[in-house]
């Protein structure tokens, strides 16, 4: 199980893998967007990783940071968190946490269809 | 037997979904027009592996209509079911799908989201008889004297701890200058971009030192007398993108943190910057004269 999300007290910030040459829109998230992804990653199942095919250009995928270096990494219906070099893999074929992640982004900070996807 | 529709769209994402009944599945088959007679040759070639719209994905939940496989994709006016591929007489079967509102609604795709469809639809690669991955000719290629050689080796050093490739961005490989920084254009000179388009970036990358290729060209290219050439596109009001071009003839490019390719993404080796696949990067700005010395990133 890793150490990802032993505690839901350090803050988390999140970054969408979408473009080329301005930085990754990076946003932090509230304390209850926290504890539901949280929620959310411990539902998740354990998985074989997979290798995740990532589009050349445009959206491949996100991911959260918390201060203790854990980083947990959505694409392809796959949730890593990688805490300490210890990698965790999740299956979450409905995007369930990717979605969630997306969904938390300020207004205007990432593209709108992005947002729209993560609603629908 | 009702059908689920899947818009194939997404690569990251979920497809968005649809489901029709008995009634609406057996208008959606009677509209398709399939004439099993006209068949196609190698119809949808690469199309699962494109970025962007890839048509519409059928699933037949119960007894299989038509002689059709189980699951099978529409894209334009093509059918391919298994190994068989067939012209039909309907295209555009996404604005009949998305006008069903009720439909629309209990799928949950939301009006932007059919708009999206809509729009890259209307606007996807119709699919050919020819494989879109086949190897170029290397008649027409322009080989520069003065380009820098592809190795993307150097670029893509994840194995030794990724400080190049995850600190450098597509302007920095366009320029072929490292600066482990994600350089943005103006930053070094000042002259922050305006805005995220053409006319915007513009300022900013000449502050930087960046030439203007002239003449622009309408068609051909030519090799500059001194320097490289890379190219700006941009995502309009979202974000850039460079290319450049290799001693070989073949334009390679290094989308934001991942690795140095020189494959579009549809897949193929990248000829021409202005007719490469650039996903959401719509708009082709200009080339551009990289001349070392001359050039700071920052």
């Amino acid at each position: 199980m890793g150490t990802c999300f032993s505690s839901d007290a350090t803050r988390l910030r999140a970054t969408a893998h979408v473009f080329s040459g301005r930085e990754d829109p990076s946003w932090e998230l509230t304390r209850a967007d926290a504890l539901h992804l949280a929620e959310l990653w411990r539902a998740l199942p354990p998985s074989r990783p997979k290798r995740i095919a990532v589009s050349a250009l445009g959206y491949r995928g996100c991911s959260v940071a918390n201060e203790r270096g854990e980083r947990w990494t959505a694409a392809g219906g796959q949730v890593t968190c990688d805490a300490a070099g210890a990698v965790d893999v999740r299956a979450d074929p409905e995007r369930r946490f990717e979605r969630a992640v997306l969904a938390t982004a300020p207004p205007g900070l990432i593209p709108g269809d992005l947002l729209a996807a993560s609603r629908s | 037997m009702s059908l689920k529709i899947i818009f194939d769209i997404f690569s990251g994402r979920p497809n968005p979904e649809m489901m029709l009944n008995d009634k609406d599945a057996k208008a959606f088959l009677d509209q398709l027009g399939l004439d099993k007679t006209k068949t196609v040759a190698d119809a949808h070639a690469n199309v699962e592996t494109r970025l962007g719209y890839r048509g519409i994905i059928v699933e037949q939940l119960g007894a299989a209509q038509l002689g059709l496989g189980a699951r099978f994709r529409i894209q334009g006016n093509q059918l391919k079911s298994g190994e068989d591929a067939f012209r039909i007489a309907s295209a555009s079967l996404e604005n009949g799908l998305l006008a069903k509102t009720a439909n629309v609604s209990a799928a949950g795709i939301s009006s932007e989201l059919a708009a999206l469809i809509r729009s890259e639809a209307s606007a996807a690669p119709a699919a050919s008889g020819a494989s879109t991955a086949s190897a170029p000719s290397t008649a027409a290629l322009l080989k520069c004297a003065t380009a820098p050689i592809y190795e993307p080796a150097w670029w893509n050093d994840t194995a030794t701890g990724g400080v190049r490739q995850y600190h450098n961005n597509c302007y920095n490989y366009a320029c072929n200058y490292r600066t482990d920084t994600y350089a943005q254009p103006g930053r070094a000179s000042g002259t922050s971009f305006t805005s995220i388009s053409c006319s915007g970036m513009r300022p900013a990358v000449q502050g930087d030192g960046l030439a203007s290729y002239s003449p622009n060209p309408v068609v051909g290219l030519q090799c500059p007398g001194k320097g490289e050439l890379a190219a700006m596109v941009v995502w309009p009001n979202w974000d850039f993108h460079w290319y450049r071009l290799g001693n070989d003839g073949f334009w390679s490019h290094k989308p934001g943190s991942n690795p140095v390719t020189n494959l579009d993404d549809s897949g193929n080796v990248i000829t021409d910057p202005r007719t490469a696949n650039r996903g959401r990067y719509t708009e082709f700005c200009s080339f551009m004269v990289v001349m070392h010395g001359h050039v700071f990133l920052k």
